[in-house]
């Protein structure tokens, strides 16, 4: 038997978990789960929706892996690059991950298989697209039966993106603090009332937290009961109309300031070539196969990782920039893309039970080149970070670093300055340079053409390393 | 202090019915063991939604159906359509 480690966040349902052993990611399916893993499997329903890209692929591996407990079979998952949390998305990702979840719940119900959980951590993006990575997610529908994951549906999915869509892009944040969902009665509270004309938001949200709260600490009902209520054909409407009112929420990112960044006139055609160039040519010396692109507003310079086939995490704390990214994704049908929104000056830290189920960005971090093009600034000036201290951070992701100097005289700069009185007397050149020294080899340097901008292509040091 | 006793004694009497009437919607429904708390609000509410969107389905189709006697034809949204960016 080989080392394996359980997944932290991997304790909930008693008919398996997830571990990694070797460097790879398995599912144990328990005894518990016979019955259901069969059916998944000789319905035809894991086919189909393996089949149209909406569950995990898995093969079957020797039980001598299992870390122990009652193993009934060991899957080893098709690998997911990147594990992002619903926090992270844009609103078109979580959006996608919700319909993905309907449509799948609705085949399920189509092969007499229903889905027990519908939580947004089950749903990944593999290239490029959301799917189920859970493959223990289905039970055997029985007749008359409620769907037992709809209050997590509403929590995870409908209430957050009606929230960004009808008031706030922001409140997508609330997923940090509520690991399990955004608490129906608290959504209600907070969505305006217009959203009382809205079909789907009254029956799902409005009256479906009332319900909560008139009915609570009720007891479930029993099991041995022979009338029915719920058909199918009920759960099938229920899930219709689930659908219908997330394919009607929009956002318009066009608001934001950052969506549209290149199209101002932060740069001239020959500096922004010039830099595109200089770009391609460091990632050419360094030909990584992971690449975090922090700061990467719409993904422009990521695409130049990505289109030669270098997975690519491109970050930003812009709702509209990553949302603009993920649509531009979507619409070139890029695999090797993930848009993240994540604020570099409070990035996502472990959450959950023991600080243990859910990994922050660091955590998750498995790239050999970090790419940081005009974010130094907003980091130093914007943020009051410390050269040093970006240094170290930066160099603790990634053993290589493209980064992007913009000096004070930079337009961008003068900017952040004009309403910030200027503190910043070791924000220069010179100083940025002696700092990533400590810790970098400068392996090349080249200024960007028609601007006082520099770009750096660097590799961490050994003695760096240490010190970090 | 009559009256007040009276106004109690009827308030408990609804609040008993309700719970009756709860507890039987619940004992004829089925909820499978889950490791989930599927919430005795939100199997309710899953009621509700049913019902309504099957008055409204039924509705569609009969309104459907008598257009098409008159030979007008309505543009129906394909309910079995894919509707994931998975499939586009």
């Amino acid at each position: 038997m080989s080392d394996s480690t359980r997944i932290g966040g991997s304790f909930r349902d008693p008919n398996g978990f997830v571990f990694v052993a070797d460097g790879l990611v398995y599912r144990q399916v328990n005894e518990s789960y016979r019955t259901n893993y069969d059916q998944l499997m000789e319905s035809g329903l894991y086919a189909e929706l393996v089949d149209r890209g909406l569950l995990i692929p898995h093969s079957e591996a020797g039980s001598d892996l299992s870390p122990g407990g009652q193993s009934y079979k060991i899957l080893q998952p098709g690998q997911i690059p990147f594990i992002s949390y619903p926090y992270e998305w844009s609103f078109s990702q979580l959006k996608d991950a919700a319909l993905a979840t309907l449509n799948i719940q609705r085949r399920a119900l189509q092969q007499g298989m229903i889905l027990k959980d519908a939580s947004a951590y089950n749903i990944q993006f593999r290239h490029g697209k959301p799917l189920l990575i859970d493959t223990l997610s289905f039970e055997t529908y029985q007749d008359g039966q409620a769907w037992v994951a709809y209050r997590q549906f509403c929590q995870h999915f409908l209430a957050p993106l009606v929230l960004m869509s009808r008031k706030d892009i922001r409140l997508s944040q609330l997923l940090r603090v509520y690991i399990d969902g955004i608490p129906l009665d608290l959504a209600k509270s907070l969505l305006p009332n217009r959203t009382w004309l809205d079909f789907g938001a009254i029956m799902h949200l409005h009256l479906h937290a009332r319900a909560q709260q008139r009915y609570a600490n009720k007891p479930p009902p029993p099991q041995s009961s022979r009338r029915r209520r719920l058909g199918k054909t009920a759960l099938m409407n229920i899930c219709n109309s689930l659908r219908s009112t997330v394919n009607g929420l929009k956002w318009d990112p066009k608001s934001t300031s950052w969506a549209r960044y290149y199209e101002g006139d932060s740069y001239h055609e020959a500096g922004f070539d010039d830099k595109h160039r200089t770009v391609t040519e460091y990632l050419s010396i360094v030909k990584p196969d992971c690449l975090w692109d922090l700061g990467s507003n719409t993904g422009v310079f990521g695409r130049i990782a990505s289109d030669q086939g270098v997975f690519t995490v491109s970050i930003d704390s812009d709702p509209g920039a990553v949302e603009a990214n993920y649509l531009q994704s979507m619409r070139r049908n890029e695999t090797q893309l993930h848009p993240l929104l994540v604020d570099l000056t409070n990035p996502s830290a472990a959450l959950g039970w023991a600080n243990n189920e859910r990994d922050s960005l660091a955590q998750r971090c498995k790239a050999d080149c970090v790419l940081a093009l005009a974010l130094i600034h907003h980091l130093a000036i914007g943020n009051n970070v410390p050269l040093r201290n970006i240094a170290k951070y930066l160099a603790s992701l990634a053993e290589w670093l493209i980064i992007e100097f913009v000096p004070k005289s930079d337009a961008k700069v003068k900017m952040l300055l004009a309403s910030h009185q200027d503190i910043f007397a070791d924000y220069t050149q010179s100083a940025f340079e002696d700092v990533f020294s400590e810790i970098c080899e400068i392996v090349r340097s080249n200024s960007i053409q028609s601007s006082d901008r520099r770009l750096y292509l660097m590799r961490r040091s050994r003695a760096g390393a240490s010190s970090i | 202090m009559m009256r007040i006793s009276c106004v109690r004694e009827r308030r408990n009497l609804r609040r008993t019915k309700s719970v009756a009437k709860l507890s039987m919607i619940l004992l004829i429904l089925r909820v499978p063991l889950s490791y989930l708390d599927p919430g005795s609000g939100s199997i309710i509410i899953q009621l509700l939604v049913a019902a309504v969107v099957g008055i409204l389905a039924t509705f569609r189709f009969w309104k459907s159906r008598l257009l098409s006697l008159f030979g007008i034809r309505q543009e129906t949204n394909e309910e079995d359509g894919d509707d994931n960016a998975n499939e586009n």
